[in-house]
């Protein structure tokens, strides 16, 4: 997955009228990097069938016995 | 009965009801402390003394004419400024709600106020919650009772520091990245992340609406499971709120053996740069376990690097969504520190996000699976380092900042992204004389089993009877 450039992070900001220097930019590709480094091998194991909607669902199917 | 701060939140709920001390004189003392302590930890936003007198006025003729009264009845409480009351001023910790009247009141403060309990305030906190380690530039930076050298931790900075200098008995935080267990583990009081979707966000201000829970801030863990009690279960005005019964945590949160409890103690992720005095502290906890009956043993983490990522991917996106306008029209009117870090939201695209939320699910089984096919509780720690002076993490947005805040929350947030309960208690200190908690992580809603898994180490310990130095 390619990440974001500069020149991207610069337009972002222009379309949500944020006032973003270019040396800001630069700076946010490096702060942003290694948080979508680190998800990569979350994302590789991503399938068609992986759902956003799934996790509250896991979240009730996987919970604690209230009785113990 | 005049020193009604010895007493604990069950304690003093159960001198009112048994008329062995007023809501007024309990209010008077809590508000007395508010004063007293004000200058030096900067704990409040708004005292409200009057509001707070007349209701304890209220609930006392309550009381006096034999009216059914609820379990937190005539208890003076405060909560982080984030907790919207209807026609008051929620600050949400920034210059940009300085005037913002709330125009409904939160759920959870509903649900408090139906259980008999008075607010005598609102609570510091980071800028909209959104820094851990409880500096806030336009409030004023909050100061821990332990040495006000020393950060309180964030964002619920105002709860740890109001629960632990005894000036109120128990106060509501927010947990999307740690913000109720690091000012619990810092200020030495105890501290629920809930489970996502056990506790209503109707009314709160949102951080990230993908990790927020809301959760209590208590001296111990019997007085945590008392105000959970109250602020629990579903909700039609938040439709994120499981449908699920509230279990009875307050029997729940008794001490008592721990035999046949299966407790892991991590390796791998939680063990990685952890100082040599918080594992000291960590080790002591571990054999206190072991003595209640536990059976302790090591469990291998699964990969906790991409989940601590993903919680990045989804706060961002989030907050740059919730930020947009503001950060487009006044971007002025936030602190050089939260307008970076929101700047920073910039940096991942629309795919990320919905990527972050797809493998939510997936990673919640694989951790279910490898840890809790294992044990029943993880004992982890809450910092890896011992607590830090203000000056120290004082950089103000810079590049540093981000590696200092990134270590900070390192092992808070994969419990976020995974909605997972943690129990945050204190277990001692460090040689700076600064309290070091740890947390307790259990499966999704076992809550009323933390509950005694806390309880019983509380049985057997006193770190959360311990007094702030500072605030004495």
């Amino acid at each position: 997955m390619s990440k974001l450039t500069a020149d991207e992070i610069l337009a972002a900001a222009g379309r949500a009228g944020w006032s973003i220097s270019p040396a800001r930019a630069a700076e946010i590709v490096l702060a942003a990097a290694p948080r979508l480094d680190g998800f990569e091998p979350a994302r590789a194991q991503l399938t068609f069938d992986d759902d956003a909607a799934g996790f509250t669902a896991a979240l009730l199917a996987l919970r604690e016995d209230a009785t113990k | 009965m005049s020193d009604f701060f010895s007493l604990s939140l069950t304690e003093a709920a159960r001198a009112v009801r048994e008329k062995k001390a007023s809501s007024v004189e309990l209010t008077q003392a809590a508000l007395a402390r508010v004063h007293a302590f004000q200058p030096r930890f900067n704990a409040f936003v708004r005292i409200d003394a009057e509001s707070a007198l007349a209701g304890a006025r209220a609930c006392d003729a309550a009381l006096a004419a034999g009216q059914a009264v609820g379990p937190l009845h005539g208890v003076p409480l405060a909560h982080k400024d984030m907790y919207y009351r209807k026609g008051l001023v929620s600050t949400c910790g920034s210059k940009l709600r300085k005037d913002f009247v709330a125009p409904v009141t939160s759920s959870a403060l509903e649900k408090l106020d139906a259980a008999g309990a008075l607010q005598i305030g609102t609570l510091n906190m980071t800028e909209f919650a959104y820094g851990p380690t409880g500096q806030n530039a336009f409030l004023g930076d909050a100061r821990n009772p332990w040495n006000p050298d020393y950060i309180t931790g964030g964002s619920s900075s105002g709860s740890g520091i109001s629960v632990a200098a005894r000036m109120v008995y128990a106060a509501l935080g927010s947990d999307t990245g740690g913000s109720v267990r690091l000012p619990a583990s810092i200020c030495g009081v105890t501290g629920m992340k809930t489970t996502f979707s056990l506790v209503s966000r109707a009314g709160a201000m949102p951080l990230s609406q993908s990790l927020d829970t809301v959760g209590p801030l208590t001296r111990t863990v019997q007085d945590n499971a008392l105000v959970l009690s109250v602020i629990a279960g579903h909700d039609a005005r938040d439709g994120s709120t499981a449908q699920l019964p509230v279990p009875d945590y307050v029997r729940a949160a008794q001490a008592g053996s721990l035999k046949g409890v299966k407790i892991g103690i991590p390796r791998g992720y939680f063990d990685a740069k952890l100082e040599g005095d918080v594992r000291a502290v960590l080790d002591a906890a571990a054999k206190v376990y072991e003595g209640l009956g536990a059976e302790v043993f090591e469990v291998q983490m699964p990969d906790l690097d991409s989940v601590n990522a993903a919680g990045f991917l989804l706060t961002w996106g989030d907050v740059s969504a919730i930020h947009g306008e503001w950060m487009a029209k006044r971007p002025g009117d936030y602190s050089p520190q939260t307008r970076g870090r929101i700047e920073v939201t910039l940096g991942i695209s629309s795919r990320d996000y919905v990527d972050a939320q797809r493998a939510r699910a997936r990673m919640l089984r694989d951790f279910c699976a490898s840890v809790f096919g294992k044990c029943d509780t993880l004992l982890a720690p809450v910092l890896s380092f011992a607590v830090p002076k203000i000056a120290e993490v004082d950089v103000t947005g810079g590049p540093n900042m981000m590696r200092i805040l990134d270590e900070i929350t390192r092992l808070m947030r994969p419990i976020n992204v995974l909605g997972l309960p943690a129990l945050a208690l204190p277990a001692g200190f460090t040689p700076n004389g600064l309290p070091c908690g740890m947390q307790m992580i259990g499966r999704p809603f076992a809550e009323a089993f933390l509950y005694r898994v806390g309880a019983a180490y509380q049985g057997a310990t006193d770190w959360h009877a311990r007094m702030p130095t500072a605030a004495i």
